[in-house]
């Protein structure tokens, strides 16, 4: 099949009502907890995955995936109009969107903002579209030898990438790794810490500990935080462009998609990365640098542009390898799953449907979060007076009410209250969510390639490098990390992440 | 910032190494009956009690750093937002099943908006009232979710 033809086969999935209406709902809720601050994508998603189990796996899939690139687009605003990022990856946007409404030029900055996203979302579904048959193509070939040193590639770059030390991210891969090996081992049929508890006979549920990890480590840190009065500038203005916004926007909007695009097929990337280094890469680009942090619509163009582009590759590596590229992914690849779908190169010629399908569908949303954003502004503004003591009890309930009835079971909100001290502790000794929940899913399927190379391989290790795409996967690895140990280079990871 | 002298040890990475140490040594006593196997053959106990002695080398390495690296303070904490909530997560799988879903849930919202001391009682009973009718007319209504509403209910 052509690409056009695979597309419009994709379009007649996304546009039958039931997966148009979940495609709405989505963007929608992508959206308002954009908008929320003190909302991820991340716990949004984990706190809505137990309704989804009971939709089809396209329309579910189609409505997880509009809560995350639509986020893109709603964190822009609360960035611009109150100077508090609704999401991780509008923090740069903060710096010239809030300096802009400041001089009176927040509707300019929500526009570009929208448009640029639009773009790099149209460009990001093509990319996907175009690339996804070739990674796939290339994947059908792998055995259990390529997928272990596909995921090490994975997990090393989640490690590198991690804010922060790089012990930490290691340790908080392991310790995912460790609480997905609990449960009765599939080989040897041995119960493995399961205290002879039957519910833990097939595993600590990822949706639990997403819940506990994500859900209530979110409300009890956004708790602890002394929250001042936040000033919000509700006079948003005009929102057309001049001519002139748009001579000096439209560059870092095509630079913005393309890194975000790169960035965002990188396992370990994804929306907040693309931002950083969009920012960056404007504001070294520009004639007149000292501009930037005092209303540079670039700041906003580029970066904008560039997180709802690596929004919508990060996909790539999960529907082509099925390696999740970071802790959304991850808790995709983990409802995929429960859905009865391996994610993989198989996914493509199983079920296309699934695959166009989600494209198609994202080329509908992102229109339909123009028209949810531009038009409807004051809609979101007036959202953004809602207390979070009103916020929190809501999400806590919604969390609770979820987690029991993924199976009827009391055993899995109790889980979620432990992995939320649990989660607590580990973000305050510095180890991540995202790398804990890679982990996590990865650790029990990478147990079972491990398992199967080294069988067919009579225990010889050499296994690993004597076949050349696992071999240049592993050296891949190693290099990268070895990179990532060199002072300079890590010098450079803690600045790109800096605000300033 | 302050005129304290500066600690002796990095809080943050000694909090790090005795989560990730304690984990790493329950995998390893809690594993101990699992069988390792060999390489061609990997028992039950190969990864998981890897990855155990891996953690406690993890463990090690940051307990070191916090000797020799940079001396940061432990983030802000106050346990009190986490307590409440967690005892209001707990508090939720003690009552769903005996009490149903109306009651828990206004229950449940009242005690866990004592996470956040700026609400009025008043303010604290209308939102837990509005989330009780919320969640049973959305969850039970429109989702279907088969959960019991009253305690006299099957």
């Amino acid at each position: 099949m052509t690409l056009v033809e695979s597309l419009l086969a994709g379009f007649s999935v996304a546009a039958t009502p039931s997966n148009l209406l979940f495609c709405l709902l989505g963007v929608t809720l992508g959206t308002l907890i954009g908008v929320l601050p003190g909302l991820g994508p991340t716990a949004t998603i984990s706190l809505l995955l137990p309704f989804t189990f009971g939709l089809d796996p396209v329309t579910s899939l189609i409505m997880l995936a509009g809560i995350y690139y639509g986020a893109q687009y709603g964190g822009s605003t609360t960035a611009i109009l109150i100077n508090l990022p609704g999401e991780a990856s509008s923090v740069v946007t903060c710096l010239d969107g809030y300096q802009m409404a400041r001089q009176g030029r927040a509707g300019t900055a929500l526009t570009i903002a929208a448009l640029g996203s639009l773009f790099a979302g149209i460009v990001g579904s093509f990319v996907i579209a175009l690339w996804g048959p070739v990674l796939a193509d290339f994947a059908r070939g792998f055995s259990s030898p390529e997928y272990f040193a596909l995921m090490v590639l994975g997990l090393v770059a989640a490690i590198v990438l991690a804010q922060g030390s790089l012990l930490n991210a290691i340790a908080a891969i392991m310790m995912g790794m460790f609480i997905g090996l609990i449960g009765i081992d599939r080989t040897s049929g041995v119960a493995r810490y399961t205290f002879g508890q039957p519910e833990l006979f097939d595993g600590i549920g990822f949706v639990p500990v997403a819940m506990g990890v994500f859900g209530l480590v979110e409300i009890a840190v956004n708790l602890e935080q002394t929250q001042g009065k936040r000033q919000v500038l509700s006079q948003v203005g005009r929102l057309w462009l001049t001519r002139d916004d748009v001579a000096k926007a439209y560059r870092a909007v095509l630079r913005g998609t393309g890194i975000g695009c790169l960035l965002g097929i990188l396992p370990g990337g994804g929306a907040v990365l693309g931002s950083f280094a969009s920012y960056a890469l404007e504001r070294r680009v520009s004639r007149d640098p000292a501009r930037f942090g005092h209303g540079a619509i670039e700041g906003v163009a580029g970066p904008e542009s560039a997180n709802n582009a690596a929004a919508q590759t990060s996909f790539i590596p999960l529907l082509t390898l099925g390696i999740p590229s970071n802790g959304i992914m991850a808790l995709l690849m983990g409802a995929m799953m429960v859905q009865g779908i391996a994610p993989g190169p198989e996914v493509m010629t199983s079920r296309p449907e699934l695959f166009w399908g989600l494209i198609a569908s994202m080329l509908i949303g992102n229109l339909l979060l123009v028209v949810i954003n531009l038009p409807m502004i004051g809609i979101w503004v007036k959202l953004l007076h809602v207390p979070y003591r009103i916020l929190f009890p809501t999400i806590l309930i919604v969390c609770c009410v979820g987690v029991y009835t993924l199976n009827n079971s009391i055993f899995e909100v109790v889980v979620m209250a432990g992995f939320g001290v649990f989660g607590y502790a580990m973000r305050k000794s510095g180890c991540e969510g995202a790398p804990f929940l890679l982990g996590l899913i990865l650790g029990p399927l990478m147990e079972e390639h491990l398992r199967r190379a080294m069988l067919i391989s009579f225990g010889d290790p050499s296994v690993f490098v004597t076949r050349p795409v696992s071999a240049v996967l592993l050296l891949i690895a190693v290099l990268l990390f070895a990179f990532a140990v060199i002072p300079s280079v890590s010098l450079m990871r803690a600045k790109t992440f800096e605000e300033d | 910032m302050t005129s304290k002298a500066p600690a002796a040890v990095d809080r943050q990475d000694v909090l790090a190494a005795l989560l990730v140490g304690a984990v790493g040594l329950a995998g390893l006593w809690f594993g101990r009956g699992l069988a390792w196997g060999q390489a061609s053959a990997m028992g039950p106990g190969y990864l998981p009690l890897g990855i155990s002695w891996l953690l406690i080398t993890i463990a090690l390495l940051l307990g070191a750093r916090a000797y020799l690296g940079p001396k940061r303070k432990l983030p802000a904490m106050n346990l009190r937002p986490l307590a409440v909530i967690t005892a209001a997560s707990l508090l939720f799988g003690f009552l769903l099943e005996r009490l149903g879903l109306v009651c828990t849930t206004f229950v449940v919202a009242v005690l866990a908006s004592f996470a956040s001391a700026d609400s009025s009682l008043r303010e604290r009973l209308v939102l837990a009232a509005t989330l009780s009718i919320a969640s049973t007319v959305v969850f039970v209504f429109l989702l279907g979710q088969p959960i019991r509403l009253w305690w006299w209910l099957e």
